[in-house]
Order: C-alpha cells, then sequence, then structure tokens
C-alpha cells in the first residue's frame, strides 16, 4: 500500500492513538476502557506503519520487536498473581496502594488489578503486533 | 518425634485439603522392610560395584538405584494413602528405568514396558480402590483407617474397594494373572534383579495387605479371594520354574511361586500365618537375593546363564559355591537354615488354617516338593555336574561378587541357628502392628518329632525323589506343556497391546485427518446436537416472546445485517464478502450500544476492524476466487450452519427466560465500587472478580499467537 495521505497521517495517528490507548488503560477501572480495549487501540497504532510502508524489505529489521510486548504482558500478569500469594492471600487477591491516592486523580487507582490490566494491554499489543508483523514479513505483502 | 509406643513419627502438612500430607511412622511392620531395603540395598551397591563396570553410564544406573531405594523407603514408611499411592508409582518408574537399563535391546525395552504398563495399571486401580476406601473411612490416613475395620466391612463399597486394591498388589508382587512381568524383567542387570524383583519391590503388594489388614481383613471375601489367587500364583509358579533353562528365569518363577505364598499366608489370615509370611518373607529376601546375586558372578564368569552350558563350577568357583549352596539349602527349606524354621512354621499354619486346611496344605507341600526339586537341580546342573558339553572359560571375580550374596546367604544361616531373637526384635512388633494383639513369638529351630516334621521329612524326599527320576519326568512335564501351555502371556499381552494401537490409529485416521474443514463440520454437527438435544428437554417451543420490546431502531439494524448476510453468501468477489461480514459485525456492535454496553460495543467495533484488516491483507495472497463446492456440499454445509445457528439464537431466547438462581450479577453491581474499588463493573469482573478467567483467556490468546505465527512461518520451507 503506497499512499502518501496515510504515510503523513501516521505521524499525527500513531502518537494520538497511542496516548488514547494508555488514558483508556488507566481509566479502566471506573469509566469504559481498560487493558483489552487499550491494548487493541495500541495494537492498530503499532501496524500503521508496516501497513503504509512496504515490509518484506530490510525496513522491518528496524522496527520495534513484537516479541518483548508478549514477554512483559505476561510477566506483569504474572507477577500482579503472585503478589497477594507472598502476602499470604489468594491467587490473584485485589490489592490495592491506597497511599498512592494522595498524588493521583480518583479515577486512577494503584493496585494488583491495574497491574493485571497493564498485562493484559501488552499481551494484546504483542498478539495483534506479532501476527501482522509475521503475515507481511513471510508473505512478501507489499 | 517417637510417640508412646515407640514409634517414630513424622509429620508435614503438604496438600490437607483433599487429605494428602507428609505423614510417616516407623513402627514393626516397616521396620522389618526398612531393614530388608537399607540392609540388602547396602550389599547391592557393593556387588554393583564391579558387576556394572563394563556397562556405560553407570552413573545413571546407580542413581536409579537410589531414586528405587528412597521410593521404596518411602513406601513403607508412609502412613497416608496417597502418598504410599505415590511413592508406590515412584518405585514402577525407577523400576522401569531400571529393566531397560540396556535399552539399546528392543527385547529389553519391551520386557520394561511391559512391567511398567500392568504395574502401573494396577497402581492406577489400586489408586481407585484407596479412594473409595477414603470416602467409606473418611480419611487417608492408615490409622485412623484401622480401627474402623468392622464399619469398613460392612459397606456396600467394601468389595469394590477390596478388588481394587487387590488389583494393585497383585500385579506388583507377580501374582497370576500378572505373574508374567517379572520373568520379563529378569532382561534386568543382576543387581537389579537381587534387590528390585526378588527382595524389595515385588514385595510391596505383601506389604499393602498387611498394612491393610487392619483395616479391610477378616471378612469373608478377604479369606476367600486372597488365598486363590496366592494359591494359583504359588504352584504355577513352581510348576514353571521346572522346565526354564535360562538361570534367572527359574529363580524368576520360584520368586512368582514364593509371592504367591506369602499372599496365600496373608489371605488364611490367622496370627500363626501372619507370623508365618512374615519370617518368610525376611527368609525369602535373603536367599533370593543372594541366588540372584550368584546367577550375576556365574553369568559375569562364565558369559552365559544357560543350564544346559553350565557345570563342575564347584572346582572353578569355590567360595561362589559354598555361597550357592546356603542359599539353596534355605531355599528348600533344609536345617539348620532359618528357611527351615520358616517352612515349619509355614507347615503349621496351613495346617491350622480354617476351613480350607486341607487344600492349602496339600497344595503347599507340593509347591515345597517343586522348591526342594528346583534347589537341587540348580545346585546340580551348575555347580556339581561332571559331564557337560563345552567347558566355559571361567574368569576370576573380585572379592565384591561374594562379599554381598555371601552375607545374605550366612545371614540365613545364622538366624536359623539362633532364630529367637530375630522372632522378638521383629516378629514380635510386627506381629502386633498387623493383628492389633501383644502376641509372643518364640522361634525355636527344633520343633520336635511332630505331624509337621513329617510333613517336611515328606516334602524332602519326594523333591529328592523326583530330582533322581528328573530325566524321565522332564520330557513328560515338557510334553505337558507344549500342549497345554501352548503360549505365554507375555505374548498374549503384546498383542493385546498391538490391538489397542491398532484401535487407537483407527480412531486417529478417522477423526484426525488433518482437512480443517471436516474438523470444523465435525465440532458444528456435535455442537448442533448437543444443543438441540438440550433446547427440547427445556421445550424451547413454550418459551415467552415478547417482540413487542424491541425498539425501531433495534429491529432496523437487526434487518440490515440480515441483508448483509444474504450478501456475504452470494458475492463473486472476497472483498465484499469481508466487507458486508464487517457490517455485520458493526451492526452487533450497535446493538450492544443501544442496550448500553459500551465497554463491549468498543471491544466489538475494534475487533471487527482489525479482522477486516487482517483478511483484506491475507486475501491477497489466496489464490482466484473460484467457486469449487458442489451443489451437495453447499446444501449440506447450509444445513448445518442453519442448523448452529438456530440453536445459537434458541440458547439466546432462552437464557432470558432461565432463572434458575439469583443472577451474580446483583452481587457483582454491589460490590464492584467497596470490595473492587472501581465503578466500571465490566473491567472489575475481568481484572479482579474472575481475574482468574481472564488469565486463562490470555494464556489462550498467548497460545494462539504463537501457533499463528508457526503456521505462517510454516509457509517458508
Amino acid at each position: 500500500m503506497n499512499s502518501v495521505i496515510l504515510k503523513m497521517a501516521i505521524l499525527v495517528l500513531k502518537p494520538l492513538f497511542l496516548v488514547v490507548s494508555i488514558w483508556l488503560l488507566l481509566r479502566g477501572h471506573n469509566y469504559p476502557g481498560g487493558g483489552f480495549i487499550g491494548g487493541l487501540i495500541a495494537g492498530s497504532a503499532l501496524i500503521f506503519e508496516p501497513l503504509a510502508f512496504d515490509q518484506g524489505s530490510g525496513a522491518a529489521k528496524n522496527h520495534t520487536q513484537p516479541l518483548p510486548f508478549l514477554a512483559i504482558g505476561m510477566a506483569s500478569i504474572f507477577i500482579s498473581a503472585m503478589i497477594p500469594i507472598l502476602n499470604k492471600q489468594a491467587l490473584l487477591e485485589g490489592l490495592w496502594l491506597k497511599g498512592a491516592q494522595t498524588f493521583l486523580p480518583a479515577s486512577i487507582k494503584v493496585g494488583t488489578p491495574l497491574l493485571f490490566d497493564i498485562g493484559v494491554y501488552f499481551t494484546v499489543i504483542g498478539f495483534i503486533y506479532l501476527i501482522f508483523t509475521t503475515i507481511m514479513e513471510e508473505w512478501q505483502w507489499k | 518425634m517417637i510417640d508412646q509406643q515407640g514409634k517414630l513419627e513424622f509429620f508435614w502438612p503438604w496438600m490437607t485439603s483433599i487429605g494428602l500430607n507428609l505423614h510417616f511412622i516407623l513402627d514393626g511392620l516397616s521396620l522389618i522392610f526398612a531393614l530388608l531395603i537399607t540392609g540388602i540395598g547396602a550389599f547391592i551397591l557393593v556387588y554393583a560395584h564391579d558387576y556394572m563396570k563394563e556397562y556405560a553410564h553407570t552413573k545413571r544406573f546407580y542413581f536409579y538405584l537410589l531414586v528405587f531405594m528412597g521410593s521404596m523407603l518411602g513406601l513403607v514408611l508412609s502412613a497416608n494413602l496417597l502418598l504410599l499411592f505415590v511413592f508406590w508409582e515412584l518405585t514402577g518408574i525407577s523400576s522401569f528405568l531400571l529393566i531397560g537399563f540396556k535399552h539399546e535391546k528392543e527385547h529389553v525395552r519391551k520386557a520394561a514396558l511391559q512391567a511398567l504398563l500392568i504395574t502401573g495399571f494396577g497402581g492406577l486401580l489400586m489408586l481407585a480402590g484407596f479412594v473409595l476406601l477414603g470416602i467409606m473411612g473418611g480419611s487417608y490416613d492408615i490409622q485412623a483407617l484401622a480401627v474402623q475395620n468392622i464399619s469398613l466391612a460392612e459397606h456396600h463399597w467394601y468389595i469394590a474397594a477390596l478388588i481394587l486394591i487387590l488389583g494393585g498388589a497383585f500385579s506388583k508382587s507377580a501374582q497370576f494373572p500378572f505373574h508374567f512381568w517379572l520373568p520379563g524383567a529378569m532382561q534386568a542387570p543382576s543387581p537389579v534383579s537381587a534387590f528390585l524383583h526378588s527382595a524389595t519391590m515385588v514385595k510391596a503388594g505383601i506389604y499393602l495387605l498387611a498394612r491393610l489388614y487392619p483395616a479391610l481383613g477378616g471378612t469373608v471375601e478377604w479369606h476367600t479371594i486372597i488365598p486363590l489367587f496366592g494359591g494359583a500364583t504359588m504352584l504355577i509358579g513352581a510348576y514353571l520354574a521346572l522346565t526354564q533353562k535360562d538361570l534367572k528365569a527359574i529363580l524368576a518363577y520360584t520368586t512368582v511361586s514364593s509371592l504367591g505364598m506369602l499372599i496365600l499366608l496373608l489371605g488364611i489370615g490367622t496370627h500363626l500365618s501372619i507370623k508365618a509370611a512374615l519370617i518368610y518373607l525376611i527368609v525369602h529376601a535373603f536367599y533370593k537375593g543372594s541366588l540372584f546375586m550368584v546367577a550375576g558372578s556365574v553369568e559375569k564368569s562364565t558369559g552365559t546363564r544357560d543350564i544346559d552350558k553350565l557345570g563342575n563350577l564347584a572346582r572353578k568357583m569355590p567360595i561362589t559355591t559354598v555361597v550357592a549352596v546356603l542359599a539353596l539349602l534355605s531355599m528348600a527349606g533344609l536345617p539348620p537354615m532359618l528357611g527351615f524354621i520358616s517352612k515349619e512354621v509355614i507347615y503349621e499354619a496351613k495346617i491350622q488354617a480354617p476351613g480350607i486346611a486341607g487344600y492349602v496344605t496339600f497344595f503347599g507341600v507340593v509347591a515345597n516338593i517343586f522348591m526342594v526339586w528346583v534347589s537341587l537341580f540348580i545346585a546340580y546342573r551348575v555347580f556339581f555336574r561332571k559331564s557337560y558339553y563345552g567347558a566355559l572359560p571361567v574368569k576370576k571375580t573380585s572379592f565384591s561378587f561374594w562379599i554381598g550374596p555371601g552375607m545374605l546367604a550366612l545371614a540365613g544361616l545364622i538366624l536359623g541357628l539362633f532364630p529367637y531373637q530375630l522372632g522378638e526384635v521383629l516378629i514380635q512388633p510386627a506381629l502386633g502392628d498387623i493383628t492389633a494383639e501383644n502376641l509372643k513369638v518364640e522361634l525355636k529351630l527344633w520343633h520336635g518329632f511332630n505331624r509337621v516334621f513329617l510333613l517336611s521329612l515328606l516334602t524332602i524326599l519326594s523333591g529328592i525323589g523326583l530330582f533322581l527320576l528328573r530325566d524321565r519326568i522332564i520330557p513328560v512335564i515338557r510334553k505337558i506343556n507344549r500342549k497345554a501351555f501352548d503360549f505365554s502371556f507375555s505374548d498374549l499381552f503384546s498383542s493385546f497391546l498391538e490391538w489397542i494401537m491398532k484401535i487407537s490409529r483407527l480412531n486417529t485416521e478417522l477423526f484426525q485427518h488433518g482437512y480443517h474443514r471436516f474438523y470444523l463440520l465435525v465440532m458444528f454437527i456435535a455442537i448442533a446436537l448437543l444443543g438441540w438435544y438440550q433446547l427440547f428437554q427445556l421445550r424451547f417451543w413454550e418459551m415467552d416472546l415478547s417482540l413487542q420490546q424491541m425498539s425501531f431502531s433495534t429491529i432496523l439494524i437487526a434487518i440490515i445485517m440480515l441483508i448483509a448476510t444474504v450478501f456475504t453468501l452470494t458475492s463473486k468477489s472476497r472483498l465484499t464478502a469481508i466487507i458486508s461480514m464487517g457490517v455485520v459485525g458493526y451492526g452487533v456492535a450497535i446493538i450492544y450500544l443501544i442496550y448500553s454496553g459500551i465497554d463491549l460495543a468498543i471491544t466489538q467495533l475494534l475487533v471487527e476492524t482489525l479482522t477486516m484488516v487482517i483478511f483484506v491483507l491475507v486475501v491477497f495472497k489466496l489464490p482466484r476466487f473460484a467457486k469449487l463446492s458442489s451443489k451437495k456440499s453447499k446444501i449440506r454445509d447450509g444445513v448445518i450452519a442453519l442448523s448452529v445457528g438456530g440453536f445459537m439464537t434458541g440458547v439466546s431466547l432462552q437464557a432470558s427466560n432461565l432463572n434458575m438462581k439469583s443472577p451474580i450479577s446483583d452481587y457483582f453491581v454491589e460490590n464492584a465500587s467497596d470490595q473492587a474499588f472501581g465503578n466500571n463493573i465490566v473491567n472489575v469482573i475481568l481484572v479482579d472478580f474472575r481475574a482468574l478467567d481472564t488469565l486463562g483467556e490470555i494464556t489462550v490468546l498467548l497460545i494462539a499467537t504463537l501457533g499463528i505465527v508457526a503456521l505462517l512461518k510454516m509457509n517458508r520451507s
């Protein structure tokens, strides 16, 4: 796909999508949003570039690697699941850091569920990004 | 810690929720087994040092051997049935690894697998029995079960539990009809045969029966089933030992016979017979462990175990011969060996067996006559025969080859001369543990000239007589065997295995054909059939449909979706089809929005968009669109699609009508803010209330991703 409009639009769209996705992720506990939706949007942001610029050439190598997203995502989920166990509570029990509320707006709450949601966010990004880049690299899609 | 009765106890909670704890108790019965395992194990390790020298991977061998030793100790010390099962299976696995130690040869692998499958299968039966027993008694603690013998025996599951547990005990202890794995296990190196397959592991079944006697024993079933199988095994083992040519095979079949005898004695279940079993257990471990090691030494120095080729070793291997003769004397039950004492006690127990005394005494004498014969036969053939074909060169063997068997054989002699201490220190506490009574055990070498002694005399004389007439009798036996036993259990078992493999291959070909479209077809047909059955059960035609509640906008969107669906099906271009599918998806998203499921709507929109993008990417690489399906297959696919869709519709409609319990959503709504600290209920459910589900879903996502990547990369090669 060789579209000048898309190429230029990406300069604005990619950061915008990423910011919106993080906003959705953080507000998710109280308002519509959350890790899954945020992850889908951030994943879309990341696939703009491979879509707009021809892949399959050397360009792919300079891009962000998809696998670390999956690793970070699963690691956050694992950590958020294990923290309550170290605290002698049930697996995945929600633990909140209420002291952090003095520095943060009321809509953002820090705790293991947030870490869990961040894990979901990264895993979903990795999922979308990995599949797209693989399709493009392997099938020499242009 | 040590409790009042002088038992060593160790308790460590493990999985308390299913009643599985690391609970070990060392009492009298465990002590006998623990001493046999560690004592004989020490001699085996000394013996193996030189025996295993020529083999590769000896470190691995010692590792397996010590794993076995540890798990066998665990087995006899466990005070918890489930823990006992864990160790039981561990002994089976280490036995598999040891039998298959020379794994380069196919028949060795086969024998190892056969032993593993039979004992493993038995172990599973036993586990089922344990679970039944645990439910019946309300505990997996053996001591807790032991005190409720009567209530267990009257429970209507008693017979099922008993039979299942016996399945485990019989398969481990090589009882008929599972006996054939033991001779097969002789493919293992001799130290293994001496340790696992004569002295310790095959006694696990005996241990189990002795251990559970307080809980399960004393019933009619116990006194009927167990002696029956034990007796049959005793006779069959002794009989089959006669015609073997491999020295280790002869010993293996006599081991089968001895195990049968032990089971028989436990089945009789009088105090005397249990005492006899305990003594015989020790005697047998001593002489059979020793004989197996002797057989290994003979093989190492001459290069063969074939009794037709062996002979006159008395002059070339004098020390080994002395050891062997001592052990064989014990096996034949001649004074002054411990074997004599045990045989006297066994005869006494059989004569006094309630109800079945006549049978068990007669068959016991027959089996013992065979034992005497086999003992004489081995001694003559291997060590004292002057004339034989092909004098084999004899290599000198080192000290470690006879010290182990020598000590064991000597123990049989010394304990035979001074049996009193053995009885008082080891047998008496163990007997007390099994029978729960304080009985005095006094063993003596000379019991006086009574009917038991007469039976012994008859046994020995008949054995000698049969041995002298061997040239006439053995051909007759061979002839009978050729006619009556013209099959081997081992072959039957392997053809049974092949049959299973054949079935599973057929099954695989039927269901795992590798055509994606047929997989989908099968899945959808199954879903539709099961689903429709359930809908009919719920009488779906009676449900209350209140269509008037639908708003105009919803109906409009539904109509758009229907049109888009029809378009998808009839379009001639893939791109059009994909876009009209997208329209359906967006329609669903809008319906979510109308019913104020904002999170769902956003997710649906995003997923739909991404799916379409992926579709478009992939479609360009597909071959040109063509109509390949015939009319017939189209109708078939249409019918299946309609029935699945109809079922889904039915379920969705039915779901709102079914209110079996108050829905959990109320709970979520009430507690999301207080307990989970959040106002967006969907998200709270995802990351807090039902976080475990999300964890599972996200894991599936990850696995699916890796699967897709693997499939795409496969294209490269």
